[in-house]
């Protein structure tokens, strides 16, 4: 069983033609991808669309070996497929950090006193804990990632979809996260990032997004 | 942004529940409202002017926002006394003052004045989001308070946006004036900063959807009266009972 | 246009509380989780843009944006107007809590009306149209904000009249400027992203059937917003009565403003002829019949506004002998101003000559005591004309807020059902 498997997808915005065209991708346990592509490539829409936030024009969604086609069908494997988004002011909307991080543990269902000690948990792996009654939009743009980074951890997802999370990172907090990333028992993880380098070592295959298709990328 | 300038500070009433400040806010504006007596309204000031007093903000930030405020005052003065109808004081020219008039004013300057004190001691002094919070507990539709608080915390994001798109537009030599392409150009800027609000509105949606969003928004902290807030309740009873007592006497 | 605190008078604060709660209720209602953020983020987006100063000849005005939020968003303008009116007073103090409810009604009420009637015009095939449409209404939600800003001042009290018109006066400029720039965001829209005013797929019949329905609820509102607009405009009323001499009386608009030199056309019943006089600076005139009868007055007071009043006069038989032309004159100056207008000609003809000396002490003495007690009565009845007009005022007044009120509960009872819903 795949985690993740797209068949045949077609997408495209209006006034700009076709973004993805008959695209096929496959995620199994244990993978490790990083996906490449310029700007523009589609590699976003790509993560909304295997998260069912888009509806493709043809073609099929399954995860977990589960075929996906109503709003329904999605909500389960949302719970488990955590995605980071590029601009972390999409995800951080509350009063504090400490609330933002455990928006995501009180929605699956736990008692406040567990939220917050698997919040503290997160914002503590990644060294952030200090932040913890701070402002969200207060902060600066590396530590809103990585405060958006904990609040999707905190979900304990299973596989990790990541838009460029390592861009405007310092050096020791890419190595935190990386850390994370090489620690922590995920089944798998997809990354967009246009610093393949950085994750040497980290991931198993690389793809390259390009005119609507996806193609084997460089080695890294 | 010129914001949350007056939440900052540790005063009797900016450590107070803003449940109850809400409270007492609305309380002590509609009473206001209802009075007529001078003698009352000369209180109502002084208590509002003593509760901001308490509050040690700046006074100069405090003079620039009532000064704002009576801007449109200063207007009435200008116009009512001519125009209201009562026994004339004097008559210069065409125009004649009246006593009713001045008295309309001095009521209406009293109440807005009091009535403004009151909101910038006891709502102003609360962070934004400590006021969606209480309002929350106070059972306002929580539809109006996602709203109050996702404008909110958009509205830094989205003046950013907007200060970069103007000041691009101004290095390639925008000069605003009264033209066409002047309103053109600000027409395209704001519809610029409405599509990227609308996008934003999508994917903050999405990312509160990907983190198990259903409708409901779980609450993580709570209040607890403390004796602040026994303390900001019984001065209120004392001065709207003695504001009532006033106005019914007279 | 912000009204301040403490200005307005406490059935028009009501009556703007409860249409908003009403507007609220149905804005809320129209809000469904999914968007939510969309709504929150265009609310602090048009925040920014009311932060925006768009200069305007030597001045400059900072924009409002009513009609274009009543285009993006219909119904959910009124959240999104009363939530920017708190942060408002949260942030920078302009208003206050009891004003929220008066400056949200008057701001978003033309936003919605406009905003709704422009929506079904929009159409990606005809963009220039639709800009055109879109500013008109941007135009007419100013206008319409000024309009109710006014009509909430002058409603509070007649001392406001002059400060409704000047405030009025001062919308103009800034509904041009606002009709160009809702006009070209609109196009600016439409090229962009369309589907942002709902120009994305063409209209299925149950849609269309939903437009009807929103389109006669919209027409309902401006039906509201423009009868007591009328009410207040259209109605003139003529006060007349006989008081044993002459026939005097007053004439006053609706707002109880006095009918200052109004023509007044007096007729009696079975004569072809009749004259004209004017009303003077009190709205009030008097002349002397020219014998008993039925005399029908009607005033024009310009711009369409008549009324009609009936007047029976019957002498006193003894009075009547008595009349002379030298008493008239001299009691019309004892009495001052307001009796000042006469008409000639009824004078000359009511003369009536040659009454013997013992009788006429007697009927002097009946006379004296007539006018005696017109003198006395005359306070009260003009006390009673007071009543009438105030009296007069109220009921508009009540006619506005009870329409608030009952809007209000229905706005509550959409409310409960929405909760029950969930």
């Amino acid at each position: 069983m795949s985690l993740i498997y797209l068949e045949n997808i077609s997408f495209g915005y209006p006034n700009c033609g076709l973004v993805l065209s008959n695209l096929d991708f496959k995620v199994e346990e244990g993978e490790k991808i990083a996906l490449l592509g310029g700007n523009g490539a589609g590699k976003t829409t790509l993560f909304y669309i295997i998260l069912g936030l888009l509806s493709p024009f043809s073609g099929e969604v399954e995860l977990f070996g589960k075929r996906c086609i109503t709003e329904k069908d999605f909500s389960g494997p949302r719970k488990r497929i955590g995605l980071l988004f590029q601009d972390p002011d999409d995800q951080l909307f509350s009063p504090s950090v400490i609330e933002d991080v455990s928006f995501g543990p009180l929605n699956l269902g736990m008692n406040r006193k567990k939220a917050l000690e698997i919040s503290r948990y997160w914002l503590d792996r990644l060294g952030i804990l200090h932040l913890e009654k701070r402002v969200p939009y207060e902060l600066s743009g590396g530590e809103k990632k990585l405060v958006a980074l904990a609040s999707v951890l905190s979900m304990g997802p299973d596989v990790l979809l990541l838009d460029e999370p390592m861009a405007g990172l310092e050096e020791r907090a890419v190595e935190r996260f990386l850390s994370v990333l090489k620690d922590e028992s995920f089944k798998a993880f997809v990354v967009i990032t246009h610093m393949p380098r950085l994750l040497e070592g980290e991931i198993t295959r690389a793809l390259f997004l390009e005119k609507g298709r996806l193609s084997p990328g460089p080695p890294c | 942004m010129t914001c949350e300038h007056m939440a900052q500070g540790k005063s009797l009433l900016h450590r107070a529940d803003p449940r109850v400040k809400i409270m007492v806010a609305i309380l002590l504006s509609l009473e206001v409202v209802f009075l007529s007596s001078l003698i009352s309204l000369f209180l109502a000031l002084v208590s509002a002017a003593f509760m901001l007093f308490s509050t040690r903000i700046d006074t100069r930030l405090l003079l620039k926002r009532l000064l704002v405020v009576n801007v449109f005052v200063v207007l009435l003065w200008l116009i009512i006394p001519f125009s209201t109808p009562g026994p004339a004081l004097f008559t210069l020219g065409p125009f004649t003052l009246t006593s009713t008039g001045l008295l309309l004013c001095l009521v209406i300057t009293l109440k807005c004045n009091a009535i403004v004190m009151f909101n910038m001691s006891l709502l102003s002094t609360s962070t934004v989001f400590a006021l969606a919070h209480a309002l929350d507990h106070l059972k306002v539709p929580s539809v109006l308070v996602q709203l109050f608080f996702f404008s909110w915390r958009y509205l830094h994001v989205l003046e950013e946006e907007y200060m970069r798109i103007k000041r691009a537009a101004v290095l390639r030599g925008f000069r605003p004036g009264t033209n066409l392409f002047t309103y053109r150009t600000y027409a395209n800027i704001l519809g610029t900063l409405f599509v990227r609000s609308y996008d934003r509105g999508q994917r903050v949606y999405w990312a509160m959807v990907c983190r198990g969003f259903d409708g409901t928004f779980w609450l993580l902290q709570h209040f607890r009266l403390r004796g602040t807030d026994f303390l900001l309740m019984s001065f209120t009873a004392l001065l709207s009972t003695s504001l009532l007592f006033i106005q019914w006497r007279s | 246009m912000h009204i301040s605190e403490g200005v307005l008078s406490i059935p028009v604060l009501a009556a703007g509380a409860a249409i908003t709660v009403a507007g609220l209720a149905i804005g809320i209602r129209k809000v469904p989780p999914r968007k939510l953020p969309k709504v929150a983020l265009l609310t602090a987006a048009f925040f920014v843009a009311s932060l925006v100063h768009v200069p305007i000849g030597p001045s400059n005005a900072h924009l409002v944006l009513n009609g274009l939020l009543g285009v993006l968003l219909g119904w959910a303008a009124f959240p999104a107007i009363f939530i920017g009116l708190v942060l408002q007073a949260v942030l920078f103090q302009f208003g206050g809590l009891t004003t929220l409810g008066v400056n949200t009604a008057n701001m978003a009420i033309p936003g919605v009306v406009f905003g709704l009637i422009a929506r079904r015009f929009l159409s990606l095939k005809m963009p220039t149209f639709s800009a055109i449409v879109a500013g008109l209404a941007g135009g007419m939600s100013i206008l319409g904000s000024g309009l109710l800003v006014a009509i909430s001042l002058g409603l509070s009290g007649d001392s406001f009249s002059l400060v409704s018109r000047l405030i009025f006066t001062a919308h103009l400029p800034i509904a041009l400027v606002e009709a160009f720039i809702t006009g070209f965001s609109i196009r600016f829209l439409l090229r962009v992203r369309p589907e942002m005013v709902g120009c994305t797929s063409p209209l299925r019949r149950e849609e269309s059937a939903k437009k009807t329905l929103n389109a006669a609820l919209v027409a309902l509102v401006a039906f509201l917003m423009i009868v007591p607009q009328g009410v207040q405009a259209h109605r003139v009323n003529l006060f007349a009565w006989f008081d044993g001499e002459n026939i005097v009386g007053r004439a006053y608009y609706s707002n109880g403003r006095p009918a200052i030199e109004a023509a007044l056309k007096v007729k009696k019943e079975g004569f072809r002829e009749s004259f004209r006089l004017k009303t003077d600076k009190e709205g009030r005139f008097s002349f002397t019949p020219k014998g008993p009868g039925n005399y029908e007055l009607v005033l024009e007071a310009g711009q369409g506004h008549m009324a009609k009043a009936y007047v029976q006069v019957k002498f006193n038989e003894t009075l009547k002998t008595g009349k002379g032309s030298n008493t008239t004159q001299g009691e019309a100056d004892a009495k001052g101003s307001f009796y000042e207008e006469k008409e000639r000609p009824f004078k000359k003809d009511s003369v009536i000559k040659g009454v013997p000396g013992s009788i006429k002490k007697c009927q002097d003495m009946e006379k004296t005591l007539d006018r005696l007690l017109i003198r006395r009565l005359e306070p009260i009845r003009r006390e009673l004309e007071a009543l009438a007009v105030s009296q007069n005022k109220v009921t508009l007044r009540d006619v506005i807020s009870g329409v608030g009120y009952i809007l209000g509960i229905v706005g509550i009872w959409a409310y409960l059902l929405s909760r029950r819903e969930k």
